[in-house]
C-alpha cells in the first residue's frame, strides 16, 4: 500500500450505516452478521444476508471494500455456525474476513485459500513474534492492532515486518484491557464477551434513583452513582467509580472517556499503519457519518500538506458532540 | 468414561513477591504434594520475580524433586522489555507455559502448554494447537464443567482446570497500581510489592469486586472448586491448578490432596478453607453462571437436577 493514504475503515451496525460511511469518505466499511459470530452482538444491531450483499454492491460500485468480522469465539459445539459465516462471508463476496479464533481461521484458510483473512483485534496479537506465528500459520495478510502499544513500538513491527499490514483504532470505544482476554464483564454477569460477542449487555444493566443520585448497576455491582447533571456513559465494568487502595474513591481501571487521534494524526500515520479503523458498529448512522467525514477531512489535509496539518476547531467539537461530552484520550498511543 | 487419576498443579507467582520470599517458598514447595509446578513472570517483567538464573536452578531443584516443570510466560507481550522477557524465557531449558501466541512461536519444537490466557475454548482450536505443539491445556478460566467436557471427550490431550486462587481477569498496557499512586507504568515506583495479595476494589455498595496487580486485574473473590472435584475427575481433568496465595498456599495445597484422595469430603475441606480466605469464594463460572457467585449446598443440588 505504498504512496497510498492511509485506508479509513468505518464501522457500519446496518445498512444505512454502512452507504453513510462510504457517503462520507469511508474507503471500508466493516460489519458483522447478526449472531453470536460478532463481536458487537447487541440487540437490534446488525446485518441480515440480504443487507449485507446490498451493501457490497454499495460499496464496489464506488470502488470501496467490505470487510465482515467474525471475532468471537465458538464453545460446545458451536463452530459450526462460525465455519458458516466464514462460507458466507465467500459467498456474499466480501473483500476480506477479520477473524479472532484460531479454529475458524485454520478453517478460512484450509477451505478458502483466496479469501483474505484479517487477525482480529480480538485475537490480541502485539508483537512480532505472535504476528509472525498468525502470518506463518493462517497466511493472515493483516492484523488489527490491540490498544496497547506506542506509536513508536507500531512502527518498530512495521520495521520488521514491511510486507504485513496493520491496522490501528483511531477513534471511538476503548477498551483498556487487551481484548479477547478479558473476563470483567464475564465475571460480574456469566455472559462470555468472548464467546456471546456481548460487553455489559444491556439486560444486566440497571438504573435506579436513590436520592437525588442515579445509581448504576452491572448485575449486582454498582458501577456509578451520578450526582444531578454529572456526564453518564454506557456502563461498563473498566470504566466504573470504585473505592480503591483502602478508602480512596474513583476510576482507578479507567475513566470512561474515548480515544480520539485527530491531533496525532501525522504520528498516527508515521507509524507506517495501514488502515485507519473507528469504533462503534453499535453506533448511530449520524455517528458513522459525522466521524468518516472529520477524519477524511484530516487524511487528506494531512496528505496534502504533511507540514501543515492542523486540527480544526469544528472537528474536535464535533467529535466531542458524537461522544456525549466525554473525555477523550490518546490511549497507549503517547506514552505508556 | 474411565475415571482419570486427577493430580494437582501449582501455578505460577502471579503477585510482586520479593526475590527472597520467592527462593523460600520453592525450597518448600519441592515437598509439596504436586505433580506439576509452573515458574517465571506472567504479568509484568518490572516485578522483582526470580531471575533467569534462579528461575533455572530453582526449576532444576524442583525437577530432582520429582516435579514437572514450566515456564510460564507473559500474558501480554507489548514492549522491548516484554519481548525480550518471552524470548529469554524460552531459552530456559523447560517446557513452556504459553500465556500468548508469542511463546508458541518462540517455542517452537519445545514441550508446550496452552496457558489460561490462550483463547482454546473449543475442539477445533484445541486441535490446531495440538497441531502447533502443544501437549497441555489450562482451561480459560471462563469454561464451564460442561464446555471442558466437550473439549476433553474429542481431544486427546492432558487438561488443567483452574481450581484455587484469585482468578486472573484482565491484562493491559496500563499499570493499574501504579495508576492508584496516580504513576505511569513507564514510571512506576514497583508498589505492587506493597499488595503481595493484589490491591481490592470494592463497589459503590463496598462489596469486593476486582484485585489489581500491576496490569492485571484478578478477581476480588478467591475461586474454589474444591466441591467440583468429583465433577471434574468424572469429565476427566488431568490436573487441578492451585494458583499461589500469600503464606497459605500449602494449607490450600495439603487440603486438595487429601480431598483428592478421598480422605475428607467436601464439607470438611470447605470447613478447613473458610478460615484460609479473607474476603469470600466465588465458583460461579464453573457452573456456567456468573463468575463471582458461590453456589453451594441446595443451589448445587438443584443445578444437579437441571
Amino acid at each position: 500500500m505504498e504512496d497510498e493514504k492511509i485506508e479509513l475503515c468505518c464501522p457500519a451496525g446496518n445498512l444505512p450505516s454502512l452507504k453513510a460511511a462510504i457517503d462520507s469518505g469511508a474507503d471500508v466499511v466493516y460489519l458483522g452478521f447478526r449472531n453470536a459470530t460478532n463481536a458487537r452482538n447487541f440487540e437490534g444491531l446488525n446485518f441480515s444476508n440480504k443487507d449485507i450483499g446490498n451493501g457490497i454492491e454499495y460499496a464496489h460500485k464506488k470502488g470501496k471494500k467490505v470487510y465482515i468480522a467474525i471475532n468471537t469465539f465458538p464453545q460446545f459445539h458451536d463452530e459450526k455456525v462460525w465455519f458458516e459465516s466464514v462460507d458466507n462471508v465467500v459467498h456474499l463476496g466480501a473483500d476480506a474476513a477479520i477473524i479472532a479464533n484460531m479454529g475458524i481461521l485454520q478453517y478460512a484458510a484450509e477451505t478458502y485459500p483466496d479469501l483474505r483473512l484479517h487477525l482480529s483485534v480480538q485475537g490480541s496479537s502485539s508483537n512480532v513474534e505472535s504476528l509472525n506465528f498468525y502470518r506463518e500459520h493462517f497466511n493472515v495478510k493483516r492484523a488489527v492492532l490491540p490498544r496497547v502499544l506506542t506509536v513508536e513500538e507500531i512502527r518498530e513491527i512495521k520495521d520488521e515486518m514491511s510486507d504485513f499490514e496493520l491496522e490501528v483504532f483511531g477513534f471511538g470505544g476503548l477498551c483498556i484491557n487487551i481484548c479477547g482476554r478479558c473476563y470483567l464483564s464475564s465475571y460480574i454477569t456469566g455472559v462470555s464477551c468472548n464467546t456471546g460477542g456481548v460487553c455489559s449487555p444491556s439486560s444486566f444493566v440497571s438504573f435506579e434513583n436513590e436520592g437525588n443520585e442515579l445509581k448504576v448497576s452491572l448485575g449486582s455491582v454498582v458501577l456509578n452513582k451520578y450526582a444531578p447533571g454529572e456526564v453518564t456513559s454506557y456502563p461498563t465494568s473498566c470504566k466504573g467509580r470504585y473505592y480503591f487502595n483502602g478508602e480512596e474513591l474513583g476510576y482507578p481501571i479507567e475513566e470512561p472517556s474515548s480515544l480520539n487521534v485527530l491531533e496525532i494524526l501525522p504520528q498516527m500515520i508515521g507509524s507506517g499503519a495501514d488502515s485507519l479503523k473507528v469504533e462503534g458498529r453499535q453506533r448511530t448512522r449520524s455517528y458513522v457519518s459525522t466521524m468518516t467525514g472529520i477524519l477524511r477531512d484530516a487524511i487528506d489535509r494531512y496528505y496534502d500538506d504533511p507540514e501543515g496539518y492542523y486540527v480544526d476547531d469544528k472537528w474536535m467539537e464535533q467529535a466531542a458532540q458524537t461522544m456525549e461530552g466525554m473525555q477523550t484520550t490518546y490511549g497507549s498511543y503517547i506514552q505508556k | 468414561m474411565t475415571e482419570t487419576n486427577t493430580n494437582l498443579s501449582l501455578g505460577p507467582v502471579l503477585y510482586d513477591w520479593s526475590r527472597e520470599e520467592l527462593l523460600n517458598f520453592y525450597d518448600e514447595v519441592a515437598d509439596y504434594p504436586l505433580s506439576i509446578v509452573y515458574i517465571g513472570q506472567v504479568v509484568c517483567p518490572k516485578m522483582a520475580g526470580l531471575t533467569l538464573s534462579d528461575l533455572e536452578k530453582v526449576g532444576k531443584k524442583l525437577e530432582a524433586a520429582g516435579k514437572k516443570v514450566y515456564i510460564s510466560s507473559l500474558a501480554l507481550v507489548a514492549d522491548e522489555m516484554d519481548r525480550k522477557r518471552v524470548q529469554d524465557d524460552a531459552a530456559l531449558p523447560f517446557p513452556i507455559e504459553c500465556n500468548d501466541p508469542a511463546s508458541l512461536q518462540l517455542g517452537k519444537g519445545k514441550e508446550l502448554a496452552a496457558g489460561p490466557h490462550i483463547t482454546s475454548y473449543n475442539v477445533s482450536t484445541v486441535n490446531f494447537l495440538k497441531s502447533a505443539g502443544i501437549s497441555r491445556l489450562i482451561f480459560p478460566v471462563e469454561l464451564s464443567i460442561d464446555s471442558m467436557k466437550v473439549v476433553i471427550d474429542e481431544c486427546d490431550i492432558k487438561t488443567e482446570a483452574f481450581a484455587y486462587g484469585n482468578l486472573p481477569l484482565a491484562f493491559s498496557w496500563r499499570c493499574y497500581t501504579s495508576r492508584a499512586f496516580g504513576l505511569l507504568k513507564s514510571n512506576c515506583k514497583y508498589d505492587c510489592r506493597k499488595f503481595p495479595e493484589g490491591m481490592l476494589i470494592e463497589d459503590l455498595d463496598r462489596k469486593p469486586l476486582f484485585k489489581l496487580n500491576g496490569t492485571q486485574i484478578l478477581s476480588g473473590k478467591c475461586s474454589n472448586l474444591i466441591r467440583e472435584v468429583d465433577d471434574l475427575k468424572a469429565i476427566g481433568v488431568d490436573t487441578l491448578r492451585i494458583s499461589p496465595q500469600h503464606k497459605v498456599t500449602k494449607e490450600v495445597v495439603n487440603i486438595f490432596s487429601k480431598r483428592l484422595a478421598g480422605e475428607i469430603d467436601a464439607d470438611e475441606a470447605m470447613e478447613m478453607l473458610n478460615p484460609l480466605e479473607k474476603i469470600g469464594f466465588c465458583n460461579g463460572w464453573s457452573h456456567g453462571k456468573a463468575g463471582l457467585e458461590f453456589l453451594e449446598g441446595d443451589e448445587l443440588a438443584d443445578l444437579a437436577l437441571e
